[in-house]
Protein backbone atom coordinates (compact mmCIF):
# COMPACT_ATOMS: atom_id res chain seq x y z
CA UNK A 1 0.00 0.00 0.00
CA UNK A 2 1.24 3.41 -0.71
CA UNK A 3 2.95 5.24 2.01
CA UNK A 4 2.19 2.18 4.35
CA UNK A 5 5.71 2.54 5.97
CA UNK A 6 5.12 5.95 7.48
CA UNK A 7 4.67 4.93 10.72
CA UNK A 8 7.87 3.51 11.12
CA UNK A 9 9.03 7.16 10.41
CA UNK A 10 5.80 9.05 12.56
CA UNK A 11 4.79 8.31 15.77
CA UNK A 12 1.38 7.30 15.36
CA UNK A 13 0.24 8.99 19.08
CA UNK A 14 1.31 11.98 16.59
CA UNK A 15 0.55 11.43 13.32
CA UNK A 16 -3.22 10.11 13.90
CA UNK A 17 -4.18 12.84 16.22
CA UNK A 18 -2.36 15.53 13.77
CA UNK A 19 -5.24 14.20 11.00
CA UNK A 20 -8.09 13.56 12.77
CA UNK A 21 -7.50 17.42 14.25
CA UNK A 22 -6.90 19.33 11.22
CA UNK A 23 -10.36 16.86 9.24
CA UNK A 24 -12.19 17.90 12.72
CA UNK A 25 -10.72 21.90 12.53
CA UNK A 26 -11.55 21.77 8.93
CA UNK A 27 -14.71 20.34 8.90
CA UNK A 28 -15.87 22.21 11.92
CA UNK A 29 -14.79 25.58 10.41
CA UNK A 30 -16.63 25.40 7.59
CA UNK A 31 -19.85 24.00 9.25
CA UNK A 32 -20.04 27.10 11.06
CA UNK A 33 -19.15 29.31 7.95
CA UNK A 34 -22.13 28.28 6.20
CA UNK A 35 -24.11 28.79 9.63
CA UNK A 36 -22.95 32.00 9.94
CA UNK A 37 -23.45 32.99 6.40
CA UNK A 38 -26.50 31.76 5.41
CA UNK A 39 -30.07 31.89 6.71
CA UNK A 40 -31.37 28.08 5.68
CA UNK A 41 -29.50 26.33 8.32
CA UNK A 42 -30.44 28.24 11.02
CA UNK A 43 -34.30 28.06 9.96
CA UNK A 44 -33.35 23.98 9.74
CA UNK A 45 -31.93 24.08 13.62
CA UNK A 46 -34.78 26.15 14.89
CA UNK A 47 -37.05 23.91 13.42
CA UNK A 48 -40.90 24.26 13.01
CA UNK A 49 -41.11 24.49 9.26
CA UNK A 50 -43.44 22.02 9.14
CA UNK A 51 -45.62 23.07 11.66
CA UNK A 52 -45.37 27.07 9.74
CA UNK A 53 -46.19 25.25 6.42
CA UNK A 54 -49.27 23.41 7.73
CA UNK A 55 -50.71 26.83 9.60
CA UNK A 56 -49.85 28.71 6.36
CA UNK A 57 -51.49 26.26 3.72
CA UNK A 58 -54.90 26.06 6.77
CA UNK A 59 -54.84 29.76 6.11
CA UNK A 60 -55.13 30.19 2.70
CA UNK A 61 -57.40 26.44 2.90
CA UNK A 62 -60.06 28.78 5.40
CA UNK A 63 -59.39 32.38 4.84
CA UNK A 64 -60.92 34.24 8.06
CA UNK A 65 -64.65 35.47 7.41
CA UNK A 66 -65.10 38.86 6.42
CA UNK A 67 -65.72 41.64 8.85
CA UNK A 68 -69.51 42.97 9.15
CA UNK A 69 -69.89 46.77 8.26
CA UNK B 1 7.83 -9.49 18.49
CA UNK B 2 7.92 -10.38 14.91
CA UNK B 3 11.22 -10.47 13.26
CA UNK B 4 11.15 -7.39 10.96
CA UNK B 5 13.67 -4.66 11.66
CA UNK B 6 12.81 -1.66 14.05
CA UNK B 7 12.36 1.78 12.77
CA UNK B 8 12.39 5.28 14.52
CA UNK B 9 9.01 4.74 15.63
CA UNK B 10 9.61 1.32 17.20
CA UNK B 11 7.38 -0.05 15.17
CA UNK B 12 8.32 -2.97 12.13
CA UNK B 13 7.15 -2.29 8.41
CA UNK B 14 4.57 -4.98 8.65
CA UNK B 15 2.55 -3.39 11.61
CA UNK B 16 3.16 0.01 9.76
CA UNK B 17 1.42 -1.35 7.20
CA UNK B 18 -1.49 -2.78 9.03
CA UNK B 19 -1.75 0.22 10.45
CA UNK B 20 -2.17 2.03 7.71
CA UNK B 21 -4.52 -0.62 6.14
CA UNK B 22 -6.86 0.15 9.03
CA UNK B 23 -6.76 4.25 8.89
CA UNK B 24 -7.56 4.17 4.87
CA UNK B 25 -10.38 1.55 5.43
CA UNK B 26 -11.60 3.77 8.21
CA UNK B 27 -11.20 7.54 6.59
CA UNK B 28 -13.14 5.39 3.77
CA UNK B 29 -15.90 4.61 5.77
CA UNK B 30 -16.04 8.02 7.14
CA UNK B 31 -15.75 9.51 3.32
CA UNK B 32 -19.21 7.16 2.40
CA UNK B 33 -21.10 8.23 5.23
CA UNK B 34 -20.15 12.00 4.48
CA UNK B 35 -21.01 11.77 1.02
CA UNK B 36 -24.37 10.63 1.88
CA UNK B 37 -25.09 12.96 4.38
CA UNK B 38 -23.71 15.62 1.59
CA UNK B 39 -26.04 14.52 -1.06
CA UNK B 40 -29.06 14.15 1.66
CA UNK B 41 -28.24 18.20 2.66
CA UNK B 42 -27.90 18.94 -0.96
CA UNK B 43 -31.61 17.53 -1.80
CA UNK B 44 -33.13 18.40 1.21
CA UNK B 45 -31.65 22.10 1.57
CA UNK B 46 -31.71 25.35 -0.86
CA UNK B 47 -27.56 24.79 -1.26
CA UNK B 48 -26.58 25.93 -4.53
CA UNK B 49 -30.16 26.59 -5.80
Amino acid sequence: MIYGKMWTVVRPTVGIPLIIGAVAVGSFSVHYAILSHTTWVSAFLEGGAAKTAAASAAAVAAPAAPVKK
Amino acid sequence: MSDGKMSLTGLTEEQSEELHRNLIQGTQFFGMIAALAHLLAYIYSPWLK
